[in-house]
C-alpha cells in the first residue's frame, strides 16, 4: 500500500503550527486514501503535494510558536527580567551601591587615562605630511654609549636638499625663549619665538590665518605670530604688513597669522621667524652672511627633511650620514654608527636626545593603562565575588523559574540582563566622577587637554560601550554559574549553601595582590623622590634663583653685580653657560698627564669667580680661580673629582690643560667636589670649569636675610634700569628641582590617588563579602555567643579566613612588586634602596584597612543579642 | 470586542460546518463545498479557512476519532461558536436588507 510523500510530510510538519498539525496530517491522509482509490497514486501523490505546498504558502508568515500557548511572549518576559531587575537591586541597596560604586570609579579611572593616552599617542598626527617628515639627529658613541642631540649646523639642511632627490623639503628649526618682541614701543608677550626656513608650512600642518603658505618665510626679516596674539595686541588691527621690532635691534615684517598651535606638538612657539633672519645678527660679529647661514661649525639648529613617499630609510640614513661626515671632513667607514632619521611621529615617546625638552615616557603611559585596568579588573571581581556569594539567595528564583519552563539561555539572559543595568548605572556615575576628577588629573599630569562632549562623540560612545562590555565580561560568570542551578536541588533543600566559595577567594586574593602591589609601587616612587631631594646634591640650592641675562645686562654686569653685592641681603651674584640642573656644554681639551698627551671631550661650566660662592660648591684640593691671579681668566682651570679619577690624574694640581677654544696652555689649580649638576637619572660625570664672559648667558644670585621679596624688588629694579624693555623672569633653584623631577612626581601623586582607589574598591568589595557573611553566619553566631563565646571569638572566628587571604596577596605581590619596581628604579643612575620596611609598610597599610573593615562588620554581627537571632528556632 | 468581517469563502465554510454537525472536518467539509457549492476547492484552503475562523473566534473544535484510513490520526471536528452565528446572520441581514431594496426598486437583474 502507497503512502503520501515523506518530503511533503516533513515540510507540513515544519511549517504548520504544532496544535493544528494532527488535523492537517489526518485530513490529507484521508484524502490521500481517497485520491488513491479514485484518481490513482500518481495523482493522489500530485494533491498530496498540491495541498502540503499550498498550506506551507498560507502559514510560512506565521510564526509558529506564537500560537502555541505554553511559550512565553519574549517581550513580557523581558519587561519581567528588568522587573525583577530593578526589585532585587533596590531590596539589596548595600550590595547594588558597592557593585555600582567600584564600577563606576573603576570606568572614570580608566575614562581618565584613556583621554590621556589617546591624547598622548595623538602627538604630532595632525601633520598631513607626518610619515614622510623625519628629523635628522647627529649620533656618537662615548665609551660604549650612544649619544643624540637635536642639534645639527645650519649648512646641512640646504646641503641634504643639494645633495639628495629624495628630500622634497627640508627646513632648519630652533626655538628661542623669552623674546623680546615689540611693537609701537609696546612689548608683546615674551613666548617661544621659533626660526625655521621657507619650507616649514608647507612641511607641517599649522594652519595659516593670513598670509600665503609657501611664501610667508621666504624672505629675511619675516614674521608670523599666533592669532591670540594678533588678536590681542594689535588694537584690533589687521597685523600683517606691520613692523615688530626684535631685542631692540632688528625690524620683522609681520607676513601671515598662523593658528595658535595644539598642545601635541613637540613645537611650542607663538612668533617664527624666517631663517636667513638670522644673518643680520651674526653679521654684527663679523661673519659674512654665507658664514652664518651655511656653515658646519655653530651646531645650533634642528634640521628637518621630508622625503618623497616610500623611501627605503634605513639606506637613506647611511647615505646622509656618509655625506654628511665627508662634508665635516672626517673619514667615513663602512658600518660606523650613522646618524639617526627620526621619524617626526617618534620625537614625543623617544627619551635621550639633548635637546628635547617636551618629550614623555611611553612607559608612564603603559603604568597609568596598567593601572586602569587593574582597577576596573578590581571592581569586576566585586560584581563576581558578590554576585556569587549571594547566588543562593536567588536559587530559589531559578528554581522556580526553571520548573515553569525557562531554560538555561533564558536565565543566563536575564542575570547579563541584570548586570548591564548595574553597568548602566556605573556608567552614569562613571561620567559623573570624570567631570569632576577631569581638572584635578590634568592639573596633576601638567597637561592642558581639551575635551568636549560634542567633538568626541565617537570617543563617548566607545566609552559607554566599553562600559557595557565590562558588564557584560563581569557578569558572564555570575550568569553561567547561576542559571546552572538544578531546580530539585535548589529547591529541595532547606540549607543554604555557600556557592563557590573557592573561586570567590581566589579574586579575593587576586585583588588584595593588586592593591598591595600599587601600594609597593607608591611607596617605592615617593621613597626614591625623597632620596633625590634629600642627597646631598653637593652644592646648596636654597635661596637661589637665576634668569636668563639679556644682552643689555651683559654688557653692563660688573656694574650690576657690583651694585647689587653692596646690598646686605645680597650673598653673591655669579653669570654662568648653566645652572646645576640644566648644564648640557661639552668642550674638547688636551691634557698632558705623566707626559701623556690626552685630547677629549668633557662636560663644561663657564663661569665668572663667585659661582662656588653662590652654589655653596666645596674644594678638596689646590685653590678658586680668582682675581688675585690675573692669568686665572684665560689658563685658570678646575675639575671636578670624578674628572680626577677618570682621567687618572696621579697629580691633578698644576697638569698642564688646554681648551680647544683657546691658544693658550693653561693648568689645572684646583679640585672641586663632586656636585650633581645634571639631574639624578644620571651619574656625576667629569667636569672641568673655567672663566670666560663671552661663553655665559645665565645669572644666579644667592639671597639672605629673611625679607626675600623685598630683595628680589630691589634686583628687579636694578634689571628694569639697564634692560628697561626685557622681562624679568627667574627662577628659584628649588622649584627648577622640583621640575626636574616632575615626571617622577607627577607619577607619585598620580599612582598614590590611583592606589588609594584600588584599595578602596578591593575593600568595598571586602565589605560586601564579610556583611553577606555575618548574615548567613547569623544563627551560627547566636548559638556561639550562647554557648559563651566572647566577642572577640567571634570577630576572630569571622576575620580568620580573610586576614589568610590577605596573607597569600601579600606572600604572591611582594616577588612580583620587588621584580618592576627595580627595573623602575634603572633609569635612575642613584637610587634609593628599597628595603623590607617598605613591604611591611605597604602590608600593614592593606592588613590595617583591611582589618578595619572586616572588623567593623563581624564586631556588628557579634555584638547582636543572641535572642534576636534565635528567636524564630 | 472588534467586529470581525467574513469572506465569501468564511462564510461558506461556517454555513457548512453549522449544516454538518457532528461530521464537521476537514474532509467532510470540502466534499460538502465541491458538492453543494460546486465549487472546485483545496483542502489546503478549507484549512487555512479553518484556521483563520478559530483565530477570530467563530469555530471551535474538539479531536473526534481516529481511523486507519487518517493514518492513525484524529479528525478535528469543528462547531461554530456564538461569535460565529452572529457573523452569519448580520451577513445574511445585510443582503436580505439590499436584495428587499432592489425588489423594492422593480429593478431588472
Amino acid at each position: 500500500m502507497s503512502a503520501p510523500p515523506n518530503i511533503a510530510k516533513k515540510i507540513i510538519q515544519w511549517s504548520l503550527p504544532i496544535h493544528y498539525l494532527e488535523m492537517v496530517e489526518g485530513d490529507l491522509e484521508e484524502a490521500f486514501n481517497d485520491d488513491l482509490e479514485l484518481l490513482g497514486e500518481r495523482q493522489a501523490k500530485m494533491n498530496y503535494w498540491g495541498n502540503a505546498l499550498g498550506l506551507t504558502r498560507k502559514f510560512a508568515f506565521k510564526n509558529k510558536h506564537h500560537h502555541n500557548n505554553f511559550q512565553p511572549n519574549p517581550f513580557d518576559m523581558f519587561k519581567n527580567y528588568v522587573k525583577i531587575a530593578f526589585r532585587t537591586l533596590s531590596k539589596n541597596l548595600g550590595y547594588t551601591g558597592i557593585n555600582v560604586l567600584g564600577l563606576a570609579v573603576g570606568l572614570a579611572c580608566c575614562f581618565l587615562i584613556t583621554l590621556y593616552v589617546k591624547y598622548e599617542m595623538s602627538y604630532e598626527h595632525f601633520h598631513a605630511n607626518k610619515n614622510e617628515i623625519y628629523r635628522l639627529i647627529p649620533r656618537g658613541s662615548k665609551e660604549g654609549n650612544i649619544t643624540m642631540q637635536v642639534w645639527t649646523p645650519p649648512g646641512l639642511s640646504p646641503f641634504l636638499k643639494d645633495q639628495f632627490q629624495e628630500v622634497v623639503h627640508s627646513t632648519r628649526y630652533t626655538e628661542m625663549s623669552n623674546p623680546l618682541m615689540q611693537w609701537n614701543n609696546k612689548t608683546l608677550p615674551d613666548k617661544n619665538l621659533a626660526l625655521a626656513d621657507a619650507a616649514f608650512f608647507e612641511m607641517f600642518s599649522f594652519d595659516l590665518v593670513g598670509g600665503n603658505k609657501s611664501t610667508v618665510l621666504d624672505k629675511p626679516n619675516a614674521v608670523l605670530v599666533s592669532e591670540s596674539i594678533a588678536q590681542q595686541f594689535f588694537d584690533g588691527k589687521n597685523p600683517i604688513g606691520e613692523v615688530v621690532r626684535f631685542d631692540d635691534m632688528i625690524d620683522l615684517e609681520i607676513t601671515g597669522v598662523f593658528q595658535d598651535l595644539p598642545g601635541n606638538t613637540h613645537m611650542e612657539f607663538d612668533y617664527i621667524v624666517s631663517f636667513p633672519t638670522i644673518a643680520a645678527v651674526y653679521v654684527q660679529y663679523g661673519f659674512t652672511k654665507e658664514q652664518a647661514l651655511n656653515n658646519f661649525n655653530s651646531w645650533n639648529y634642528a634640521t628637518f627633511l621630508q622625503f618623497k613617499p616610500n623611501q627605503d630609510i634605513k639606506a637613506l640614513e647611511a647615505s646622509m650620514s656618509a655625506a654628511f661626515t665627508k662634508r665635516l671632513g672626517r673619514e667615513w667607514k663602512e658600518g660606523d654608527l650613522t646618524d639617526w632619521l627620526q621619524p617626526l611621529l617618534e620625537i614625543h615617546f623617544t627619551q635621550g636626545i639633548r635637546g628635547d625638552y617636551k618629550v614623555s615616557k611611553k612607559e608612564y603611559v603603559f603604568i597609568f593603562s596598567a593601572v586602569a585596568a587593574f582597577i576596573l579588573l578590581i571592581a569586576c571581581f566585586n560584581f563576581m565575588n558578590l554576585s556569587t556569594a549571594r547566588a543562593m539567595k536567588r536559587a530559589r528564583e531559578v528554581g522556580m523559574r526553571k520548573v515553569l519552563g525557562a531554560v538555561k539561555s533564558n536565565l543566563v539572559f536575564q542575570f547579563l540582563g541584570e548586570a548591564i543595568v548595574v553597568a548602566s548605572l556605573a556608567i552614569v556615575t562613571a561620567f559623573l566622577f570624570f567631570e569632576m576628577a577631569r581638572p584635578l588629573f590634568y592639573h596633576i599630569l601638567g597637561t592642558d587637554i581639551s575635551f568636549s562632549y560634542v567633538d568626541n562623540f565617537g570617543f563617548v560612545i566607545g566609552l559607554v560601550g566599553a562600559g557595557l562590555l565590562t558588564g557584560l565580561l563581569a557578569g558572564s560568570y555570575p550568569a553561567f554559574y547561576l542559571s546552572s542551578f538544578q531546580p530539585v536541588e535548589v529547591l529541595k533543600s532547606q540549607t543554604q549553601g555557600r556557592g563557590n566559595a573557592t573561586f570567590r577567594k581566589v579574586l579575593t586574593v587576586l585583588q588584595f595582590s593588586i592593591a598591595i602591589f600599587m601600594i609597593v609601587g607608591t611607596v617605592s616612587v615617593y621613597k626614591q623622590m625623597h632620596f633625590m631631594k634629600n642627597t646631598d646634591l653637593g652644592y646648596n640650592q636654597e635661596q637661589v634663583f637665576h634668569f636668563d641675562c639679556p644682552g643689555p645686562l651683559r654688557d653692563k654686569f660688573s656694574f650690576f653685580k657690583q651694585t647689587l653685592e653692596n646690598h646686605t641681603d645680597i650673598e653673591a651674584v655669579t653669570i654662568s653657560n648653566g645652572v646645576p640642573g640644566n648644564m648640557y656644554s661639552h668642550w674638547s681639551y688636551k691634557l698632558e698627564n705623566d707626559g701623556q698627551k690626552i685630547s677629549t671631550n668633557i662636560n663644561t661650566l663657564i663661569m665668572d669667580y663667585d659661582f662656588p660662592k653662590v652654589f655653596k660648591l666645596e674644594l678638596v684640593d689646590g685653590r678658586w680661580l680668582s682675581p688675585d691671579y690675573g692669568s686665572d681668566s684665560t689658563q685658570g682651570y678646575l675639575v671636578n673629582e670624578t674628572a680626577v679619577k677618570t682621567l687618572l690624574l696621579s697629580n691633578p694640581i698644576g697638569t698642564p690643560i688646554q681648551s680647544g677654544a683657546s691658544k693658550s696652555m693653561g693648568k689645572i689649580v684646583g679640585v672641586v667636589k663632586d656636585f650633581h649638576y645634571k639631574p639624578m637619572h644620571h651619574t656625576v660625570e667629569p667636569l672641568v670649569m673655567r672663566l670666560d664672559m663671552n661663553e655665559v648667558g645665565r645669572v644666579a644670585i644667592r639671597v639672605g636675610g629673611a625679607n626675600t621679596s623685598q630683595t628680589m624688588a630691589v634686583i628687579e629694579n636694578e634689571f628694569k634700569e639697564i634692560a628697561p624693555s626685557y622681562p624679568f623672569n627667574f627662577t628659584f633653584m628649588d622649584q627648577g628641582f622640583d621640575q626636574m623631577y616632575k615626571a617622577e612626581s607627577q607619577t607619585g601623586t598620580l599612582l598614590s590617588v590611583f592606589s588609594g582607589l584600588a584599595i578602596f574598591v578591593a575593600s568595598l568589595g571586602l565589605l560586601g563579602l564579610v556583611s553577606f557573611m555575618a548574615e548567613q553566619k547569623k544563627k551560627e553566631i547566636g548559638v556561639r555567643k550562647v554557648l559563651g563565646a566572647s566577642v572577640q571569638n567571634i570577630v576572630m572566628m569571622m576575620s580568620k579566613d580573610f586576614m589568610v587571604l590577605l596573607c597569600i596577596s601579600l606572600l604572591i605581590s611582594i616577588p612580583v612588586s620587588y621584580f618592576v619596581i627595580n627595573q623602575w628604579l634603572e633609569q635612575f643612575a642613584y637610587k634609593t634602596v628599597i628595603g623590607f620596611w617598605v613591604y611591611a609598610l605597604s602590608g600593614a597599610i592593606t592588613f590595617l584597612i583591611a582589618f578595619g573593615t572586616i572588623g567593623f562588620q563581624s564586631l556588628k554581627a557579634a555584638s547582636v543579642n543572641p535572642t534576636t537571632t534565635l528567636r524564630g528556632e | 470586542m472588534k467586529r470581525e468581517r467574513i469572506g465569501e469563502l468564511e462564510e461558506l465554510v461556517l454555513l457548512v460546518v453549522v449544516y454538518l454537525e457532528e461530521e464537521a472536518y476537514g474532509n467532510a467539509i470540502q466534499e460538502a463545498l465541491i458538492r453543494e457549492a460546486d465549487r472546485n476547492i483545496k483542502l489546503s484552503a478549507i484549512h487555512s479557512t479553518l484556521y483563520r475562523l478559530e483565530e477570530k473566534g467563530m469555530l471551535t473544535a474538539c479531536f473526534g476519532d481516529a481511523t486507519q484510513k487518517r493514518g492513525g490520526k484524529r479528525k478535528k471536528i469543528f462547531s461554530i461558536t456564538p461569535a460565529g452565528s452572529k457573523a452569519l446572520r448580520t451577513v445574511k441581514e445585510i443582503r436580505n436588507q439590499l436584495w428587499l431594496k432592489i425588489d423594492s426598486l422593480n429593478l431588472q437583474l
